[in-house]
């Protein structure tokens, strides 16, 4: 049985719409990824069960420590798509998920006494792969 | 088989830091020197490791966090010490310290510690009739050492 992943083998990449540039999420803190997939449930006449597919939603949440780097900003801001890579490599094997054709949704901002500032990325999309 | 080294055999060096403080960077003719006096010196270098069990029973290990390495050491205060520096790419001034110790034994062999990356902590002042004395606690970003090879004049 392989390992586990833990958290200090991954990298979180964002990409342009085409493709042509990426850059890693640099200070990430902490992420969460649901991947969800919508069906409904129905029973035919003859006692047949049938799932019909609603659709895909993948809902992307990172907290990182701020920069003023404002790649991410230019992002959000684009009209194209971004893409995101969830990457974990170890001395035992590479796995990960690639997020396509995704929106930026939100890019908080928080500051306070006592602490640095920090920004937090939610994002979605409905076509994925994974590797 | 070296013998074991002791205080008298240690020096503990410093020199003005550079750049972000994980790497030996130092700008163009930085202040170095001798702390001199130093009555004690300790660092403490830990990771931290997770247990991943399987049902129960522990199955691997995983490293999931480097701490920064704790350093503190004393010295009689003379009146003077040295000051931390900042450089590009790094808004917090610190030092780089380099603690050696010489293996009079293994003729020119001499043993390295070096410290990147450390910014005063704490600054703890003690005035006495033996002489006055002076404490500092740093957290370094990194180390390397044991090295066969010294950098701080």
């Amino acid at each position: 049985m392989p390992e586990a992943y833990a958290w200090m083998e991954g990298q979180l990449y964002v990409y342009t719409g085409n493709l042509a540039t990426s850059a890693v999420v640099a200070y990430a803190q902490q992420c969460n990824l649901s991947l969800a997939w919508g069906t409904v449930n129905n029973e035919t006449l003859a006692g047949t069960y049938y799932d019909y597919s609603t659709g895909k939603r993948a809902d992307l949440s990172v907290g990182m420590v701020m920069t003023f780097d404002g790649t991410l900003r230019r992002l959000a801001d684009s009209a194209t798509a971004v893409h995101i890579k969830f990457i974990n490599s170890s001395i035992n094997g590479t796995a990960g998920y690639m997020l396509y054709s995704g929106r930026i949704d939100t890019l908080p901002i928080a500051g306070a006494d006592n602490g640095v500032f920090t920004q937090s990325l939610t994002y979605h999309c409905n076509v994925w792969s994974g590797f | 088989m070296s013998e074991v080294r002791v205080m008298m055999e240690g020096t503990l060096r410093f020199v003005q830091q550079s750049g972000s403080g994980r790497t030996m960077a130092t700008a163009a003719t930085p202040v170095s020197g001798l702390i001199g006096y130093c009555t004690d010196f300790t660092f403490t270098s830990a990771q931290t490791i997770t247990v991943i069990s399987d049902r129960g029973r522990p199955d691997h290990n995983k490293q999931t966090e480097v701490s920064p390495i704790d350093v503190s050491f004393s010295l009689l205060w003379t009146g003077a010490h040295p000051i931390p520096g900042s450089g590009a790419g790094a808004s917090v001034p610190m030092y780089i310290l380099e603690f050696r110790a010489n293996e009079p034994e293994n003729a020119a062999t001499v043993r390295y510690f070096q410290f990147f990356g450390c910014p005063l902590h704490s600054t703890d002042f003690k005035e006495a009739k033996e002489g006055d004395s002076i404490a500092w606690k740093t957290k370094a970003l990194a180390m390397s050492g044991v090295n066969t090879s010294g950098f701080i004049i």
